[in-house]
């Protein structure tokens, strides 16, 4: 069986290539022009100057081809959730011509951090050795507790595309804040606003205490590392052990959550 | 006013006016829903699944493949017992559109009749009381009389007829009379082909043919359960949605104790528990076209099953407390190629949930916006407020629970005295200025339990520096100090720290003395902002950000921040 997801999700790099997760990209614009497989520095060095990021849904003919590439009869793709974008049913669109497969198409729920923990849960029960239908199972179970929080200094990006509600005032706000978002039934919500990083710290570490039974934690950041590593270290010091993953933000992700953001999901 | 027959135009009017219908109402509906689960979620559901026929509909067509679309739209994205009845009643509608041109009057009443022996068979145990009833008449209605003269009162009757069935539901479903609503479904249905009916006539002209209905039901039915204020629920409409009251207050009136016990019925029905806790949608390819005991095994893993044919797919949908079970055994017999669980127990509570909010009083214009900014829906700019003007807010509110942050001490006796007297559950933040309440306002979130938030605000004010200046209007001494008219005072909790000839000397005292990592001046109504940014320059301090807050009491408000 193959594990299959779409880069909305947030994963590690050297979790991608050690587990040979497959990936599929979602065509990326700056400024109408076409920079799929751009370089988070350089897309981020011109999302900072105003180039104003894009993206469109993945074809049909796209995910025909990945699935026809995957030489496995059994392939698991992990979504981005049904709730932001369309892209599922190009997959189903698709998985429809491919009868001699078995493809399961698992709607994450989520985006980010929250879908990328989804793949990494979905690989530790491959590795246990469990077959495709237990694995959703199992999925199908834990994404109801997963939650996950952004710090996204600029939320124009969002708010542009109409990808985030009931933050109007938020993004025209007088003061220098940082709205922290959390994602409710499939969509983006604000969850409070902080003034500093050390203020979402705290709150990151109050959520999870309210958490029992733990396992994993994925955190992310896009251009400021510190940021995760300084999260990392609280979370050991108030939780101990837990699996905790490290990913930087992709420049897909990126596009919605602008610069600077940085995030948490677990479960 | 002819308008016997529409054009394709008009017809996708007819079918956006119904859903925008659907949408307006959606909590509503949303709230009345007893039957078969109390998950809250009807109009939610009716909604998802005509925004789908909507979505699915292409411009530029005739009229057979406009419902068409909307069909397949429909039935692709139903949610729930309702959306799939609706599906299977637009099928109806579809199949008997015989004219690719047009759809009559005459099509659309045999329409409505195939709708209806549609959707009784969608479901596997058709129950009467619910929107499957409400077709039932309005379809007889409507088939009887479609051939009358004046369009216009033609749906007229039909409406009629439909909201006098839906009257009737509560009589023929004993779970909608314990709750005392009208069926949730029917309802829905109703808005929808009330709005199709404008839409119809929207070539016309457009008459009301139904009074609006401004409030829900459960709204009115928590304020009073939870605040007795008997006067205020005899208004007609609030008897639209009970008909059981309706009827009982023809000959007498009932005291507030009658109807507090009626609403608490109401109220103990959607706490009944829930039977079977998941409500599960699939969409299924099966590898044969005939399967022997689908709907005999599927039924013995819940309720509320329904099964539907789309092309060579079925569409299921079950409450089930077996997920597993029930995946397993479709997975046996096919290709699941969609699949929504959907928790009602989480649904319910998410419903039953006590509204919970945040109350802000500021001092100043400035603050309004920067409360706003932060997120705050609840701000409140009063000069002086009177008993009364505060009084009216808090009467106005709509909130089961509630933190005041009033960002002024003196107003803390008066909201006392108003939470005692309209009996309230509140937790008030004994605060004096906004650039504390700012702080504290970050710690608010509206999931968490009002208790600990308040707990919090509380320690976190303990911890907040604070600083206000003001200037001196006489000559003071304070023990060796003496301060001189026109001093600039810099106060915390109303103490003197130090006063000094000017901003500068202020600025310098903050630096020297007490020492920040950053500091935010929000400053008052009569005060220039250059001022404040050249003495800030010459003290040399560069970490600061400036705000309007336009409070008249005050000078400046200070507040340091510090890396924690």
């Amino acid at each position: 069986m193959k594990i299959l997801t779409d880069d909305a999700a947030i994963l590690p790099e050297d979790f991608i290539r050690e587990k040979g997760i497959e990936i599929l990209g979602f065509p990326l614009f700056l400024n109408n022009e076409e920079v799929t497989g751009i370089s988070p520095e350089e897309f981020f060095e011109r999302m900072r100057k105003g180039e104003i990021p894009r993206t469109s849904l993945i074809p049909p003919s796209t995910y025909e081809k990945k699935f026809k590439e995957i030489k496995d009869n059994e392939i698991l793709y992990i979504a981005l959730t049904k709730t932001m974008s369309g892209t599922i049913d190009s997959a189903y669109q698709a998985s429809k011509n491919l009868k001699e497969k078995r493809i399961h198409i698992f709607d994450s729920g989520f985006t980010a951090n929250g879908q990328g923990l989804l793949v990494i849960i979905a690989q530790k029960l491959k590795e246990e050795g469990k077959n495709m239908e237990k694995i959703v199972e199992e999925l199908e179970k834990i994404k109801n507790k997963i939650k996950t929080f952004f710090v996204i200094p600029d939320l124009k990006h969002l708010y542009r595309e109409g990808r985030i509600t009931k933050v109007k005032e938020i993004v025209g706000s007088i003061m220098k804040i940082k709205p922290i978002i959390t994602f409710e039934n499939g969509k983006l919500v604000p969850y409070a606003v902080v003034r500093k990083d050390s203020q979402a710290i705290e709150k990151f570490i109050m959520e999870m205490k309210k958490m029992e039974d733990k396992k994993y934690v994925l955190l992310s950041w896009s251009e400021n590392k510190e940021i995760a590593e300084r999260l990392k270290e609280e979370i050991e010091r108030n939780f101990g052990k837990i699996e905790i993953y490290i990913a930087r933000v992709n420049s897909v992700c990126a596009s919605k959550m602008g610069n600077n953001s940085w995030g948490i999901a677990f479960v | 006013m002819k308008m016997r027959e529409i054009l394709s135009f008009t017809l996708i009017e007819c079918l956006k006016k119904g859903t925008e219908n659907v949408i307006k109402h959606e909590n509503e509906i949303n709230e009345l829903n007893v039957f078969p689960v109390p998950d809250g979620d009807t109009g939610s559901n009716m909604v998802s699944t005509l925004k789908g026929g909507i979505e699915k509909i292409k411009d530029n067509k005739n009229v057979k493949d406009v419902l068409k679309d909307f069909y397949e739209g429909c039935l692709y994205s139903s949610r729930g017992n309702s959306g799939i009845i609706l599906s299977q009643f637009i099928k109806g509608i579809y199949e008997e559109a015989k004219n690719e041109k047009s759809l009559s009057l005459r099509d659309l009443a045999r329409g409505f009749v195939k709708g209806y022996y549609y959707s009784w068979k969608a479901i596997a145990n058709p129950v009467e009381g619910t929107i499957l009833t409400v077709i039932k008449d309005t379809s007889k209605t409507l088939s009887r009389i479609y051939n009358k003269n004046n369009v216009f009162e033609i749906f007229k009757k039909v409406i009629e007829s439909g909201y006098n069935s839906l009257q009737k539901t509560p009589s023929l479903l004993p779970i909608l009379k314990e709750a005392g609503v009208v069926d949730a479904g029917g309802k829905g249905f109703l808005h929808f082909i009330e709005g199709f009916f404008y839409g119809w006539l929207s070539e016309i002209e457009i008459l009301k043919l139904r009074k609006e209905i401004p409030v829900t039901p459960i709204a009115v039915v928590r304020e009073i359960v939870n605040n007795v204020q008997t006067e205020r629920i005899y208004p007609v409409w609030f008897i639209d949605f009970f008909p059981e009251i309706q009827k009982r207050m023809k000959n007498v009136s009932l005291s507030s104790f009658e109807i507090k016990n009626f609403l608490q019925n109401i109220y103990n029905v959607w706490k009944r528990e829930i039977k079977n806790r998941y409500d599960v949608e699939l969409i299924l390819e099966p590898r044969d076209s005939e399967i022997k005991n689908l709907e005999k095994t599927l039924k013995k893993m819940g309720d509320s099953l329904i099964i539907a044919k789309d092309g060579v797919n079925l569409k299921i949908h079950i409450h089930t407390n077996e997920i597993e079970g029930v995946i397993k055994y479709v997975e046996s017999i096919g290709i699941i190629r969609e699949k929504y669980i959907q928790d009602m127990e989480k649904q319910r509570e998410e419903f039953l949930k006590k509204r919970k909010g945040i109350l802000i009083f500021v001092k100043g214009e400035g603050f309004v916006e920067i409360f706003k900014g932060l997120g705050a829906e609840r701000v409140f700019y009063l000069d002086n407020p009177t008993y009364m003007e505060m009084e009216k807010i808090f009467k106005d509110i709509n909130l089961d629970e509630f933190i005041i942050i009033p960002n002024n001490k003196r107003l803390c006796i008066m909201i006392k005295e108003i939470m005692k007297k309209l009996n309230m559950k509140y937790y008030l933040i004994e605060n004096d200025i906004e650039a504390e309440g700012i702080y504290l306002f970050m710690e608010w979130n509206k999931d968490e339990n009002i208790e600990k938030i308040f707990e919090r605000m509380e320690k976190k004010l303990q911890n907040i520096k604070a600083y206000e200046v003001k200037r001196a209007i006489k000559r003071k001494k304070i023990g060796e100090e003496e301060i001189k008219e026109g001093d600039y005072l810099l106060l915390r909790l109303k103490n003197l720290i130090f006063s000094g000839r000017d901003f500068e000397s202020i600025f310098k005292f903050i630096k020297d003395k007490i020492g920040f990592e950053n500091i935010l001046i929000f400053y008052g109504e009569n005060v220039k902002k250059d001022i404040i940014e050249q003495s800030l320059k010459k003290t040399e301090i560069e970490e600061y950000e400036i705000y309007y807050g336009g409070q008249k009491n005050s000078i400046l408000q200070i507040l340091i921040e510090e890396e924690t």
